[in-house]
């Protein structure tokens, strides 16, 4: 808490000026050849050093080789709808990033399954697989719907809470601000593929 | 057990919280309890600690906290902790779905997951077991958590949610409610309507009346070859074609009237109402979607209210008049020609539900379209300085594609649908063609009647098709009808609402109380935030970004209301106050300053209309604006623009300033008021601020440290919580974050040299 300083003083601390130039690389020797050394700066870790368990307490403990661990700390994925890189940030109780991870590739079995576990809970969006019925009345509808974590039944109360992404991906939320998601329209089946698109 | 612990849970209880259980669970439950233990809670929780839905109970008595489930057909105990070791209970939120945890001396376990619709219940089960278990660990889960978001509002009728902002189920909605509300806006104009609706009925016979002429011609003129009857059958045809183009411009005039008349109410009266709504309406909401129920559909009601309406009522008449006329010259031949019939009802009926569908779908890319432009128009400037006009380009031109391809799509079914049921009427006439030449051949009929049937069939079909059709059109002013009333059954806010109080001279004495506050449920904005500030205070507001300073000042204006906790004006709570004067009486400069399309004059004058030309000038030189503006070409005439956008940001400011200063308000507040403008500049002003707080309780939140030296007191926010209340002085004693804010600020202007 003690090292907690204001937001101004991280921003603005000029500590890269002199860092700019020789970075560059090779036959780019454009306006962005300063960027680049900014984007190498970046810290982010392989998973091979990353070790993730889980305590009696079930918070999550997290640490970098041999360096502290970071007790009661939440995986943030980055990107969890689009998935543009599987980057996992840590975040600890203050909300503060303590480190970002590039991916799950190479974490150890146990800290994967540890993490799996929790993203599991971090990011709670089933999939719909079927759907049994829509039943619609001007914009409200209830869906009758198989998910891969089973069968559901929810309230979309209108046509805002429905988005479709990348052509045929279909984000839900429920009135209650349950997610669901339709990975791709035309993989489903005729039926449940016929109900949505009278939605969309 | 302590004593009072138990009224306690009572209490927060309130007699809830006992769902009852299914048959196998309860037996389960039967066999866990001990004789004499008392249930406290029993609540259906809906994820399985394996992550899949499933059933799940969570149950707590005054021993222990169990979590049971389904297992082949029987409950089983999933998880049991006794209260003795119950230490802490951690409630964890997060995207979709929460879980509840049991700290014990040696570690925790999960008790349930849960999704977000159970969530709403899951603190008060966490605040009970916490006294039950008498720990008072009440920071466990800490502000990352989200909290319980309120549950959505459903219908009492048949517990769907209801829509956003609507008290009206879509669901139970009853038709003829709707209906019978639309009609009410005609009611003013009874006369004119009741006279076009006569009209209409006119009009219907004389539409009639030349089949029934024709016959005459054929039969009794023509066929006996009656010259001397010849002329009075051609005058009489021509007086009903001229009477009948008389009444149908008489009467077209006056539908559109009508129509137009209503709608012209029912505009204003949505704008109004509009305008009556809360801010967080208006946050919700697209400006485009907005904008699209105050044009839009409105206009598909105006058809509805003035045109349709008639027409189902005309062609319901319509239909058995031709039949009358039909059966009594030719039966069989009647029921021939209206063999077709069904077919094209039901074709109609069957169309008119698909072509519905597809048109809503034509609607919502149009909406698509429309979202494009509200968005990049606006934004022009970051698109043409980020060289993006060509992203936009294409973002256009596909959702012009997307909206070509549904029409297209409406077209394929108009194309296809009209042709081939003209196809179908024309068979009708093929066999009144066929029967009824074999009639008249065979002398059964006469030739007037064959020809009467012919001009009879057309105007037939055609009231059946629009019947078919009916119920799409109804549906589809119905659905507008009901995006319109949405709006209007919004409540609104009250601006001088009945019993409450009017201060004519707000004294200036403010103060919060334990105020919590959120946007969106559960996401804490302001936590426990209490103060008070006396008459002619000025009260400075610091605090990192987001920290929730402009929050504090929409709760002292009541754009939001607070959600637990009291704001206190003068003493009274401004819930209490009348909106008006509360409003009327308070200033704000807004962080984002919004000028009106007019002259800087126009905006000045803003909240005082009637201002004079002298009060104006005085108000633009408090401001240090009087310079600027008579810089300007047209001086205090000069137009702003849309937004004022012909004016760069300092200046904007400046007038937002001057437009508070003239109010001379009782509370003034400056978001940020002077963040755009030079040092300079900003000294000019800040003297003239010093001039005109005297006497009025001022909220200055500030970036810039500097400009609050004067202030009496202090607050400094941060995560919405008040960290740090005294004088700049009193604060810098303090080692906190305004000494250091403060301290990292004098270094930036020793770098500045000021
Ligand atoms: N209309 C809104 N709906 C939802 N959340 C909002 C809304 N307005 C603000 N917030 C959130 O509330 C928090 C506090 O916002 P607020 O505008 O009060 O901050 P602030 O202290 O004025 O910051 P700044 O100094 O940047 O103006 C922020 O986290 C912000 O994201
Ligand atoms: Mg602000």
């Amino acid at each position: 808490m003690t090292e907690d300083s204001p937001k101004p003083m991280d921003d603005t601390t000029p500590r890269e000026a002199a860092e700019a130039g020789p970075h560059g690389p090779e036959g780019t020797n454009d306006s962005r050849a300063g960027w680049e050394a900014e984007v190498a700066r970046l810290a982010i870790v392989e998973p091979s050093r990353v070790r993730i368990r889980r305590d009696d307490f079930r918070r999550l403990c997290v640490r970098l080789d041999d360096g502290p661990e970071f007790v009661d700390v939440r995986p943030a994925p980055a990107f969890p709808v689009s998935g543009a890189a599987g980057y996992i940030s840590f975040l600890d109780a203050d909300d503060k990033e303590v480190l970002l991870m590039a991916g799950t590739e190479g974490l150890d079995p146990d800290s994967r399954q540890c993490l799996e576990d929790e993203l599991d809970r971090v990011y709670f969006v089933p999939r719909i697989l079927r759907i049994y019925d829509i039943e619609d009345a001007h914009g409200a509808a209830r869906w009758e719907v198989e998910t891969d974590r089973g069968y559901r039944l929810f309230d979309v109360r209108d046509r805002e809470d429905l988005r479709v992404v990348e052509g045929s991906r279909i984000l839900l939320q429920d009135a209650d601000g349950n997610r669901y998601e339709i990975p791709d329209l035309f993989a489903l089946d005729e039926r449940s593929r016929r109900l949505v698109d009278g939605e969309i | 057990m302590r004593a009072g612990r138990l009224e306690e849970v009572e209490r927060l209880l309130a007699g809830e919280g006992q769902e009852p259980l299914p048959e196998t669970v309860e037996r389960e439950l039967r066999r866990l309890l001990e004789p004499g233990e008392k249930r406290l809670i029993t609540l259906h929780t809906d994820i399985g600690l394996d992550g899949r839905y499933d059933d799940r109970w969570l149950v707590v008595t005054d021993r222990r906290v169990a979590a049971l489930g389904p297992e082949d057909g029987r409950a089983r105990v999933e998880t049991e902790v006794p209260l003795a070791d119950l230490r802490g209970v951690r409630l964890r939120d997060y995207l979709g779905n929460g879980s509840l945890e049991a700290i014990t001396e040696t570690g925790a376990v999960e008790l349930a997951r849960f999704s977000r619709s159970v969530a709403p219940e899951m603190p008060r089960v966490q605040r009970i077991l916490r006294v039950l278990a008498d720990v008072s660990d009440s920071e466990t889960g800490g502000r990352r958590g989200r909290g319980g978001p309120s549950k959505a509002v459903r219908c009492p009728t048949c517990g769907r949610v209801l829509p956003r902002w609507s008290e009206v189920c879509p669901f139970c909605l009853k038709r003829g409610e709707l209906l019978a509300r639309l009609i009410r806006y005609v009611e003013p104009y009874k006369a004119v309507a009741i006279i076009g609706f006569a009209l209409s009925i006119v009009l219907t016979f004389l539409n009639l009346a030349p089949a029934l002429v024709t016959r005459f011609l054929f039969d009794r003129v023509i066929a006996p070859g009656d010259l001397s009857r010849l002329g009075t059958a051609v005058e009489w045809l021509l007086a009903i074609y001229v009477g009948r183009t008389v009444v149908a411009m008489v009467r077209g005039y006056m539908m559109e009237w009508l129509g137009g008349r209503v709608v012209l109410d029912m505009r204003i009266q949505l704008y109004d109402h509009m305008q009556m709504l809360s801010l967080g309406f208006f946050s919700r909401k697209q400006t485009g979607q907005i904008m699209s129920r105050v044009t839009n559909d409105i206009m598909r009601l105006q058809y509805f209210v003035a045109e349709g309406l008639q027409q189902i009522i005309i062609n319901l008449l319509t239909i058995p008049v031709i039949c009358v006329m039909m059966f009594g010259a030719d039966a069989k031949l009647a029921a021939l020609t209206l063999l077709p019939t069904p077919f094209i009802a039901v074709g109609t009926y069957w169309f008119g539900r698909l072509i519905h569908r597809v048109y809503q779908k034509v609607w919502r890319r149009y909406a698509g379209l429309n979202a494009v432009l509200a968005d990049s128009i606006p934004g022009i400037r970051v698109v043409k300085s980020f060289a993006q006009e060509e992203r936009e380009s294409k973002r256009f031109q596909e959702r012009s594609g997307a909206l070509f391809t549904q029409e297209l799509n409406a077209v394929k079914l108009w194309t296809a649908f009209f042709p081939a049921l003209g196809l179908m009427t024309a068979i009708g006439s093929l066999l009144i063609y066929w029967y009824g030449g074999k009639h008249v051949i065979e002398g059964r009929t006469s030739l007037g009647t064959l020809v009467m049937f012919t001009q009879l069939m057309w105007q037939f079909y055609m009231p059946v098709q629009m019947l078919g059709e009916m119920n799409h059109r109804v549906q589809h002013a119905l659905t507008a009808a009901e995006r319109v009333f949405e709006v209007l059954d919004t409540k609104p806010e009250m601006p001088d609402a009945p019993g409450s109080i009017k201060i004519p001279r707000i004294e200036g004495h403010v103060e919060f109380r334990g105020v919590h506050f959120s946007y969106e449920p559960g996401k804490p904005v302001l936590q426990n935030i209490s103060f008070v500030a006396e008459p002619g205070e000025v009260v400075g507001l610091v605090g990192p970004s987001g920290a929730g300073k402009s929050t504090l000042v929409n709760l002292l204006c009541r754009f939001y209301e607070v959600e637990e906790g009291q704001v206190l004006i003068d003493g009274h709570d401004v819930r209490e106050l009348s909106l008006r004067a509360l409003r009327q009486q308070i200033g704000v400069v807004l962080q984002e300053p919004f000028l009106f399309h007019g002259t800087v004059a126009d905006n000045i004058a803003y909240g005082v209309p009637g201002a004079t030309p002298v009060e104006v000038v005085a108000a633009a030189k408090a401001a240090n604006a009087h310079d600027f503006i008579v810089n300007l070409p047209q001086g205090y005439d000069t137009q702003v623009g849309e937004r004022g956008q012909l004016l760069s940001g300092g200046e904007r400011q400046r007038v937002a300033i001057a437009r508070a200063i003239l109010k001379n308000p009782r509370i003034l507040i400056l978001d940020e008021a002077t963040s755009s403008v030079d040092t300079e500049t900003e000294m000019l002003i800040q003297q003239a601020l010093d001039r005109l707080v005297a006497n009025r309780t001022t909220f200055a939140i500030a970036h810039r440290l500097s400009t609050l030296r004067k202030a009496s007191k202090i607050l400094v926010l941060e995560h919405g919580r008040l960290v740090q209340m005294g004088t700049h002085d009193e604060l810098l004693d303090q080692e906190g974050l305004y000494a250091r804010l403060c301290r990292f600020q004098s270094e930036l202007s020793k770098v500045r040299g000021v």
